[in-house]
């Protein structure tokens, strides 16, 4: 029978779920006690970071009985319970979130509906409504009529929750930039103590590891024959999308134990005939499951690898070059730790001496081509600029030839996004440049300059302070040499940063144009005027006689921008990723600590393949 | 209501205003014509520009422009698929209409023309002859809105008059600059500025020290807006009815947090370092500050301290060229490191060679 392991393997308990523990402690205080008066929930989060999955544990755990929205039960429910038949889709869905179905007496339309407590309660459990497709048409602001609807909507709505009509609701929202509209729009009157909001954060790497590991294992999948830190990686936070792709991955694995222990991912798909390794017999064996996705997924970290490392076949003539040279000239750097057989090979590629790089005409050629590795990766070729920008400075050893790349990575952004921006009409007309053929080639002008430009090529020493992986790896068992790539922030960044943006503008206009002296959230705004807010605030604890008129909501946010330096947001993943990573390394799951970094230590040397 | 100080005081009228008083008589002379050509009016934030705007048209309407509220327009700027609507908020009166089009992004040119037609098409109340848009941060248009608004402002002119706010001049497409009356309102000085403070000071029953008062203006950088709410966060912080000459100014968090940023440039020019200013960077964004106001403030803060010249000029050299290719191209950050990077460069080079 088919199914999905992302729905099969979805955690049943407290315990399974793969979010930071604070979050879930929030969520759980909001339905443990509605005695705080906080009676509805907003879930945001990218997808897949787990938001139905956290209430679904806690509901289970604390004994509710969680019923799910959907704009379909209108037709059933209606004939159930003797409804009028041509009940709109708002008045379904307000009764819904209240709950009405509980109160069979009552008519949906008479609200404000009485409190829970007067009533009996039914013996069922007691119900979380959960929506999780809200229905956007009710705020859809079409002109005239249906404009008038949902605003009509919005108060109905607002009214209800501050009556007290909805006992417990939980809202998942997406992190789109509409859905923020949405959401301020929606709860633009409603007390704000009537609601508690949870941000989700994509789930850190290692976390998505953990998961993808159980699930395997649960599968019955011989360990390693899945490349779980591949799948968490590319992810980029969105579980149950990884979950499918292990799934894909794993098809045609046989379930019953296999005897090859794998060392895991790296030793399989093309680098496998590289003769040092000696797995020839174990990669041969898992080779159907390279089928699916692995040869992407491990193209992008080699792709990364080989273009960063920036090595080259050294001069074949006199004087062989010694690996004393080869390595970083400076004397502060750790030294790299050397395979064994590179010292001795001749002809291998490797970090070169400044000294044999500086004319540039006449220093060693690549000894690939770069296109086709960012052909290989088969990632986006933008993709793959975001991760090189992102780890290039630990590979360079001086800031000019970094200062180069940088310049030329900005020369390229320009034309290089011109396509998605959209050209002058006249240019799109004319079809002279399609708009893909010219992001390939800004990536690689983007990648050329990247080997180009680094004349002091070195091995990284340092971790990025702010790479969600990076940190959490180095604090780990095996120290700094695991998979050691940062995952690019610029998503993340802009994410949070538009999510703000969008945020400050609905609670700016709620507030009114004679709040802040101004309507929109302009940058004038931000910059002149929200500064001095904060500060005012602070000065006044809270208590400034215009100001604390203002929405709770918009204060906290402005607290929030004021604190810039602090990096509370981006750092928070990498907190939680570490914290996790102890727990592994000393609890009840020591599998995914120990082998993880065995199976991919020898990523940053710089696999030699056959391209 | 209550309000901040800054809104509280705002002058209502010409004749109240503080400075530029030969502006103030000339706005007037038009308000009384009753006839008013176009407007450009451009010059730094902080310098009163909204402010002279609303004192004219209350000039010219009377108390009725004052009764303004909020609405939300939409606005289909496709009429082939008229379900495709973008939402917009306005400030209306009986007489006017105001409009921010940056928050409109990437279909202004529809958006603005299809509410200047609106505003059009319903005659002027009151035996006035025309009614006013007014279209602030007139600079972010993007230029394709520029040169539709040039038709429209033709077309409309029996009616409806345009008022346009921008920063400078310069990102206004000659064409408009040319059917529009163009006024600049500059920074007021120091002294001017201290004059404000003091009569804000007193009407709010403060006692503001003369030495205090100049200290703010130094601080504002003839920005009189800056200046009131500096004027009244020292006020808040200090809870007392008269302000001695010995209080300390705050800044505003991005301001520190950009200097801590310079900081770390100077300190240490090593790949190490650029990452984590990149981090740093990332946080800055994270506060919603625009990508070029960055660049902008730390390259000031950068060269603060700077002794050697050819730093200073490379410095501003890359400065704007990155600010360029940043308006162009699409990732931000970039920009910014590319920057940052070429800075530590050259600071480095011109530390080896003295």
């Amino acid at each position: 029978m088919p199914y999905l392991w992302a729905e099969q393997h979805q955690p049943s308990t407290e315990a399974d779920l793969v979010v930071a523990k604070k979050k879930i402690g929030e969520v759980k205080d909001f339905l443990g006690s509605s005695a705080h008066g906080r009676r509805l929930l907003v879930l945001k989060g990218p997808a897949g970071c787990g938001k139905a999955s956290v209430l679904c544990c806690l509901a289970a755990d604390l004994g509710f009985e969680l019923v799910e929205w959907s704009p379909a039960m209108r037709g059933s429910r209606s004939q159930a319970s003797a409804q009028p038949a041509g009940e709109s889709l708002a008045d379904a869905f307000l009764r819904f979130v209240a709950q009405a179905d509980r109160y069979r007496c009552l008519e949906p339309s008479s609200s404000p509906a009485p409190s829970s407590s007067d009533f009996s309660r039914p013996a069922s459990r007691p119900r979380i409504a959960l929506v999780r497709d809200f229905p956007f048409t009710l705020l859809e602001s079409g002109p005239g009529e249906a404009s008038k609807g949902s605003s009509v909507f919005i108060e109905r709505f607002t009214a209800m929750v501050n009556s007290g009509a909805v006992q417990r609701a939980v809202f998942c929202f997406n992190d789109a930039r509409e859905d923020h509209k949405l959401v301020t729009r929606l709860l633009a009157h409603v007390d704000s103590r009537a609601v508690a909001t949870v941000m989700f954060d994509s789930v850190p790497r290692t976390f998505a590891q953990r998961a993808l590991d159980g699930a395997a294992r649960a599968e019955g999948l011989p360990p390693g024959a899945v490349d779980t830190l591949a799948l968490s990686m590319e992810c980029g936070g969105d579980l149950r999308h990884a979950m499918n792709a292990l799934q894909l991955a794993a098809g045609g694995v046989s379930r019953v134990a296999v005897n090859g222990t794998g060392r895991g991912g790296r030793g399989r798909g093309k680098i496998q005939r590289q003769p040092s390794r000696g797995e020839e017999g174990d990669a041969e064996k898992a080779s159907p499951v390279d089928s699916g996705l692995r040869p992407q997924s491990l193209g992008i970290f080699h792709a990364l690898g080989r273009l960063l490392w920036c090595k080259r076949v050294p001069p074949t003539s006199p004087g062989i070059v010694d690996l004393e040279i080869a390595t970083p000239v400076a004397e502060g750097l750790p030294a790299a730790k050397r395979r064994k057989k590179t010292a001795a090979a001749v002809g291998e590629p490797k970090q070169l001496a400044y000294e044999q790089l500086v004319p540039k005409a006449r220093r060693p050629p690549l000894y690939f081509v770069p296109e086709e590795v960012i052909a290989n990766s088969s990632v986006e070729p933008g993709m793959l600029v975001n991760w090189l920008f992102t780890n290039a400075p630990r590979f360079y050893g001086d800031i000019g030839d970094l200062a180069e790349f940088s310049a030329s990575l900005a020369e390229s952004d320009v034309w290089g996004s011109s396509s998605s921006s959209g050209w002058s009409p006249s240019f799109q007309g004319s079809q002279a440049v399609s708009g893909f053929a010219l992001e390939e080639l800004a990536a690689s002008v983007q990648v050329r300059s990247l080997l180009d430009a680094n004349l002091h090529p070195v091995p990284p020493s340092f971790n990025d302070p702010f790479g969600a992986q990076s940190h959490s790896e180095s604090s780990g068992p095996s120290g700094g040499l695991a998979f050691n790539m940062a995952r690019p922030l610029m998503w993340d960044v802009a994410r949070h940063r538009n999510r703000r943006q969008e945020e400050l503008a609905g609670l700016m206009a709620t507030a009114g144009p004679l709040a802040l002296g101004s309507l929109s959230a302009s940058p004038r705004v931000v910059l002149r005027t929200l500064p001095f807010v904060h500060l005012l605030l602070v000065a006044s604890r809270g208590a400034h006689a215009s100001l604390r008129n203002l929405p709770h909501a918009l204060m906290k946010l402005i607290m929030d921008l004021s604190a810039p330096i602090d990096g509370e947001t981006l750092r928070a993943g990498v907190a939680e990723a570490s914290q996790a990573r102890s727990q592994f390394g000393g609890g009840h799951d020591p599998d995914p600590g120990e082998k993880m970094p065995a199976t991919w230590v020898a990523l940053p040397e710089d696999p030699i393949e056959e391209i | 209501m209550a309000m901040l100080w800054v809104d509280k005081h705002r002058p209502k009228t010409l004749a109240e205003m503080d400075y530029h008083k030969d502006l103030s008589a000339r706005l007037q002379r038009i308000a009384v014509s009753g006839e008013m050509p176009h407007m450009l009016i451009c010059g730094p934030s902080g310098a009163g520009k909204s402010t002279r705007v609303h004192a004219l048209l209350r000039e010219i309407y009377g108390q009725g422009a004052e009764m303004v509220k909020v609405e939300t327009r939409t606005v289909a700027p496709n009429p082939n698929t008229p379900s495709n609507t973008v939402d917009i908020q306005v400030v209306v009166s009986n007489h006017h209409l105001q409009l921010t089009p940056s928050d409109i992004g990437r279909k202004d040119r529809a958006v603005v023309m299809q509410l200047i037609k609106e505003v059009a098409s319903h005659p002027p109340l009151g035996g006035h002859t025309f009614k006013v848009v007014v279209i602030d941060e007139a600079g972010s248009l993007s230029s394709d809105a520029q040169a539709a608004l040039r038709r429209t402002m033709e077309r409309y002119m029996k009616t409806c008059r345009i008022i346009l706010l921008s920063d400078s001049a310069s990102k206004i497409i000659p064409p408009l600059r040319s059917r529009c009356l163009p006024i600049r309102i500059g920074a007021p000085s120091n002294e001017e500025i201290q004059l404000v403070l003091q009569k804000v000071s007193s009407s709010e029953g403060v006692k503001l020290a003369p030495e205090l008062g100049h200290k703010i203006a130094e601080k504002c950088g003839r920005d009189v807006r800056r200046a009131l709410l500096l004027l009244e966060m020292v006020h808040t912080q200090a809870n007392s009815p008269s302000l001695s000459k010995d209080v300390g100014l705050p800044t505003e968090a991005w301001n520190l947090a950009i200097e801590k940023v310079a900081k770390k440039i100077l300190q240490e020019q090593s790949p190490r370092m650029a990452m984590e200013v990149r981090g740093n960077v990332y946080e800055l964004l994270l506060g919603c500050l625009p990508a070029d106001f960055i660049v902008k403030e730390l390259v000031l803060k950068l060269m603060a301290d700077q002794k050697n010249d050819v730093v200073k000029q490379k410095a501003l050299a890359a400065a704007a060229h990155f600010e360029s290719t940043m308006r162009q191209g699409s990732k931000d950050i970039f920009h910014i490191e590319a920057f940052v990077l070429r800075f530590m460069a050259d600071y480095r080079a011109s530390m080896g060679t003295r």
